[in-house]
């Protein structure tokens, strides 16, 4: 459809997960629309968005899973994990009780995605000042602890949307730079365009990164 | 391929059948005719139907129609006009073959109601049991609901509640009352404040008396057909069904409207619960069926999904759970409805075969996207917005024909055209 479809080095898979009603499905669209849908239908299982960024230099396209929050939907949720390189894990500022879910999301990011992947906290709803009901140090606090990146944004400003994406996929591209992230390894997530067509090998071809 | 190919005068389905029989491509012709309405209204009227006369130039099907419409008139005409009244006993296998193609709009809500079950099929009878089940239902909304909302009743209720479902109430109730204001944004109906509570009344009631399944997200789309046919009952004729205000509606009939789509929708999701048990096993299956369907019926465009990736779960969870009605506009949806209503397991087996239908009338565009992201948006957004009566038409048609030779339905469509 688009011009020059293969203009990019890699991709990222991305997972968003998360309690139901926390604003999932308006995150991905402000990040991939840069509009604020304020009558979001909820989602059904899963829904597909994908966005090309650019970090130092490399253009990247992310293709972003995103899951459906409610409980019954989870055995089929669960199944886009494996694979993910960064997961968005959100909760909503507004209401603890998704905040306090947050170690069994944690629990099931850290038991189905691979060693590598990066997982990013969000509190949503940041532009709700006057309902706030978790503290953002409170959150900070635990996102130190458990490892995780943490930044409270708001889907309906777009505050801080972007930097969440972009934020995670610079630590995916750190952890290739660096040789943490094993590209020949299954499941990573990441895919340098090389592979993508289908007649050559799994070799990736050695970009030359400015960082 | 169907076997029946004598008088085929008699049976509109039937031809509709040996006309695509005739088409390579199913839908070839007319991808995006306007459509016929204008403003797109949500509740679907058979072009045929509108008019007195019958247009000649919608085919040879026409004549066919007319006459099918004629007897569900008869059928459901009232009696005192002296003409020719109705029979006692309504034939219900001649009505599901009168229905398939589609219930004139006027008839439709009456037709729903035997169609699901829920109008006895013999006339006198039909009264009382009405007046039973409407009843029924306010002692459940008086008895699981009502209360709710009254200060010294809270506490019994949250212990019935609680004693015999455990620990889901609130989280349950939390559940339905953020999905309700997320229905349907488009569509003013779906907006109003008293509409939402008899949604959320609705969903409760179903929810509390179905534990082992509980509220799943989509089910609340699933009452919004019936919701609409049974409120196109009293909306003036030059008020389209969508904006209609509903506060302009005597309390009594707001109730029958909520009541008969509480029965009706209960009637639809007993067909089809294993869509909504723990780990939805009938969706997993549906969606199996689905690609080994697609497998043997366009081989090309279930490669060229294989090859780029895609898995039939991440589109097909979607048409399953919601029984297509994400995919399509809502007066398609509810002509839709009027087959799988007159089809034998038309929600929980014939759906698997409009879905492959479905999924084969863009095997062109699909193909023509050459890589993952491509696929998946287009599959996620497919080009519906005008669809009608028409595109529902083929549809099951191409649908049925699939079943025919792949579900071995020879026998069930001998037994359709053994009645007379």
């Amino acid at each position: 459809m688009t011009a020059a479809p293969y203009n990019y080095s890699y991709i990222f898979k991305y997972i968003i997960i998360g309690d139901m009603g926390v604003g999932k499905s308006c995150l991905l669209h402000q990040f991939t629309e840069k509009k604020f849908l304020s009558d979001c239908p909820h989602t059904i299982g899963v829904e597909f968005g994908t966005r090309i960024i650019e970090v130092s230099g490399q253009k990247i396209k992310l293709q972003i899973w995103d899951t459906a929050g409610q409980e019954r939907f989870r055995a089929v949720t669960r199944s886009y994990y494996r694979g993910a390189a960064g997961a968005l894990m959100v909760y909503d500022i507004t209401r603890r009780s998704t905040y306090n879910h947050l170690s069994s999301w944690l629990t099931d990011a850290r038991n189905l995605t691979n060693p590598n992947t990066v997982i990013f906290l969000i509190g949503n709803k940041s532009d709700l000042e006057g309902q706030r009901d978790v503290p953002y140090e409170e959150a900070k606090a635990f996102a130190d602890e458990n490892g995780l990146t943490f930044l409270e944004c708001s889907a309906k400003t777009g505050e801080n949307v972007e930097d969440s994406f972009l934020e995670t996929a610079r630590k995916i591209y750190q952890n290739i730079m660096d040789g943490s992230l094993d590209l020949n390894a299954a499941d990573t997530g990441v895919q340098p365009k090389q592979t993508l067509s289908r007649n050559s090998g799994q070799t990736p071809e050695k970009k030359d990164c400015n960082c | 391929m169907p076997p029946v190919s004598a008088a085929p005068t008699k049976n509109s389905r039937v031809q509709a059948l040996q006309r695509l029989a005739i088409q390579k491509d199913p839908l070839p012709s007319h991808s995006h005719s306007a459509p016929a309405q204008s403003g797109n209204p949500i509740y679907p009227k058979l072009p045929e139907i509108s008019t007195d006369q019958p247009r000649s130039s919608s085919g040879s099907s026409a004549t066919g129609d007319q006459a099918r419409f004629a007897r569900l008139r008869r059928l459901f005409s009232s009696g005192s006009t002296g003409r020719s009244s109705p029979p006692v006993e309504v034939d219900m296998e001649q009505l599901k073959k009168d229905c398939w193609m589609g219930i004139p709009h006027k008839l439709r809500p009456q037709a729903w109601r035997l169609l699901s079950g829920y109008l006895p099929t013999n006339v006198e009878r039909r009264e009382v049991t009405l007046q039973r089940k409407r009843d029924e239902y306010w002692h459940y909304v008086e008895q699981y609901f009502h209360s709710r909302f009254d200060d010294g009743n809270a506490e019994t209720f949250r212990q019935v509640y609680i004693y015999f479902f455990s620990n889901i109430s609130e989280e349950k109730y939390f559940k339905i009352h953020i999905d309700i204001p997320r229905m349907c944004p488009l569509i003013p109906l779906f907006q109003q404040k008293l509409v939402q509570e008899m949604f959320e009344r609705i969903l409760y009631i179903w929810a509390i008396r179905h534990p082992a399944s509980g509220y799943v997200q989509g089910i609340n789309d699933l009452v919004t057909p019936f919701f609409v046919v049974f409120l196109s009952e009293f909306v003036p004729q030059d008020v389209e069904v969508g904006s209609f205000d509903i506060s302009q509606l005597p309390l009594e009939q707001c109730h029958l409207v909520e009541a008969d789509s509480f029965w009706c929708v209960s009637a639809l999701l007993d067909s089809i619960q294993d869509n909504y048990t723990f780990a939805q096993p009938g969706i997993q299956r549906k969606v199996l069926q689905l690609k080994h369907l697609m497998s043997r019926v366009d081989k090309p465009l279930h490669k060229h999904l294989e090859a780029n990736g895609i898995e039939y779960l991440q589109f097909a969870f979607r048409w399953m759970n919601n029984l297509l009605m994400r995919e399509i506009p809502l007066r398609a949806t509810i002509r839709l409805w009027d087959t799988y209503l007159s089809e034998q397991d038309g929600f929980s087996q014939f759906h698997s075969y409009v879905c492959a239908a479905f999924l084969r009338t863009w095997s062109r565009q699909l193909q023509a996207e050459k890589d993952f992201q491509g696929i998946m948006i287009l599959l996620q957004n497919l080009p519906t917005q005008s669809w009608g009566d028409r595109e529902i038409c083929e549809l099951t048609a191409d649908a049925f024909s699939l079943m025919s030779v792949f579900d071995g339905a020879r026998k069930h469509l001998t037994t359709q055209s053994a009645s007379p």
